[in-house]
C-alpha cells in the first residue's frame, strides 16, 4: 500500500471516529448508526491496512471468516432485540 | 535447524514458501484472537439486551473522553506501522525506525491512558472486588463492569504485547540484526498483530462506553 492511500484510509478511520463520537453525544438513540461507523472502521482495517485486497488464498478465507463472525454478531444483537 | 541471512530456515527451500507459512500461521492465531474478542463482545451486547437499566447505569460512569483519545492514539500507531511496512527499503531504514518506535510510543500511551482511567475508577469504587460500597446500585451494572474490565484488560495485555514486538523490531533495525527477506517477513507478521489488536479495540470501543451513554 502507497503512503498516500495509507493517509486516506487513516482520514477515513478518523471520520468514522468522529461520527461515533458525535452520534454518541448528540443522537444517544441512534446506537445502530454508532455500530456501523464501528463496522466501517473495521472493515477498513481489514481490507486495506491488514491487506485482504491484495491477498489470495489462506489470507482471503481468514477474512471471509472474520466477516462472517461480525455478520454472526449483528444477527444475533439484531434477532434478539426484534424477539424480544 | 539452518539459521542464515541468506537461505530460508528448514523445512522451507524458498523465502517465499517461508513467508506464506509465516502468514497462515499468523493468520490462524488472529482468527483465534477474533474468535475470543468476538465471543466477548457478544456478551457485552447480550448483557445490554438483557439489562438496558443496570448497563446504561454502568456506562454513565465510564470515561469514554479517555476511551476517545486511546482510539486516536490506536488509529494512528495502526498508520505508523502500515508506514513503516511501505518503508521497508534499503534507503530508508532511518524513516522505518522513526515510524516503528512513534508506533510503539502511541501504543505505550495507549496503556499510560488505560492507567489513568483505572485509577479514577478505582477511586470512584467502579473496580470489582475492591470496593465496598459501589456506587452501582444494580448488580447487572455491576456484572457489566466485571466484562469490560476483563474485556480491557485482555485487550491491554495485547496492547503490551505489540509494544514490547515493537520495541523488539526497532533495536533489531537499528543495529542491523535484521536484514532482508527475514526482515520483511518479521515486520509483515508484526504489523499484521497490531492491525487486529487495533481493529478489536475499533469494535470495543463502541460496544462498551458509546452505545446507550
Amino acid at each position: 500500500m502507497s503512503p498516500l492511500k495509507a493517509l486516506q484510509v487513516y482520514a477515513g478511520l478518523l471520520l468514522l471516529l468522529a461520527v461515533e463520537v458525535l452520534v454518541a453525544l448528540f443522537w444517544p438513540r441512534h446506537d445502530s448508526l454508532i455500530m456501523l461507523a464501528a463496522a466501517g472502521q473495521f472493515l477498513l482495517l481489514l481490507v486495506f491496512y491488514l491487506g485482504l485486497y491484495r491477498h489470495r488464498g489462506w489470507v482471503r478465507l481468514f477474512g471471509w471468516l472474520y466477516l462472517c463472525w461480525l455478520l454472526v454478531m449483528m444477527v444475533f444483537i439484531l434477532g434478539e432485540s426484534a424477539t424480544r | 535447524m539452518i539459521r542464515s541471512e541468506d537461505r530460508p530456515a528448514e523445512p522451507f527451500v524458498a523465502w517465499a514458501q517461508q513467508r506464506e507459512a509465516a502468514r497462515l500461521g499468523m493468520w490462524l492465531f488472529l482468527a483465534g484472537e477474533a474468535m475470543m474478542f468476538g465471543s466477548l463482545i457478544m456478551v457485552a451486547w447480550f448483557y445490554r439486551l438483557q439489562h438496558p437499566d443496570g448497563v446504561a447505569e454502568a456506562v454513565a460512569g465510564l470515561h469514554f473522553g479517555l476511551a476517545t483519545v486511546n482510539t486516536f492514539l490506536l488509529l494512528t500507531s495502526s498508520l505508523l506501522m502500515t508506514l513503516a511496512l511501505t518503508a521497508n527499503e534499503p534507503g530508508s531504514r532511518r524513516r522505518l525506525r522513526r515510524y516503528l518506535i512513534g508506533a510503539t510510543l502511541l501504543a505505550a500511551l495507549f496503556l499510560a491512558c488505560k492507567g489513568l482511567e483505572y485509577t479514577l475508577e478505582y477511586r470512584e469504587g467502579l473496580l470489582p472486588g475492591f470496593a465496598v460500597d459501589s456506587p452501582l446500585h444494580l448488580p447487572s451494572a455491576r456484572l457489566f463492569m466485571n466484562l469490560y474490565f476483563i474485556a480491557t484488560a485482555l485487550h491491554g495485555v495485547h496492547v503490551l504485547i505489540a509494544v514490547g514486538l515493537g520495541l523488539w523490531l526497532y533495536v533489531g533495525f537499528a543495529r542491523d540484526r535484521l536484514q532482508g527477506h527475514q526482515a520483511s517477513t518479521r515486520l509483515e507478521m508484526v504489523t499484521l498483530y497490531w492491525h487486529l489488536v487495533d481493529g478489536i479495540w475499533v469494535l470495543l470501543f463502541p460496544t462498551l462506553y458509546l452505545v446507550g451513554r
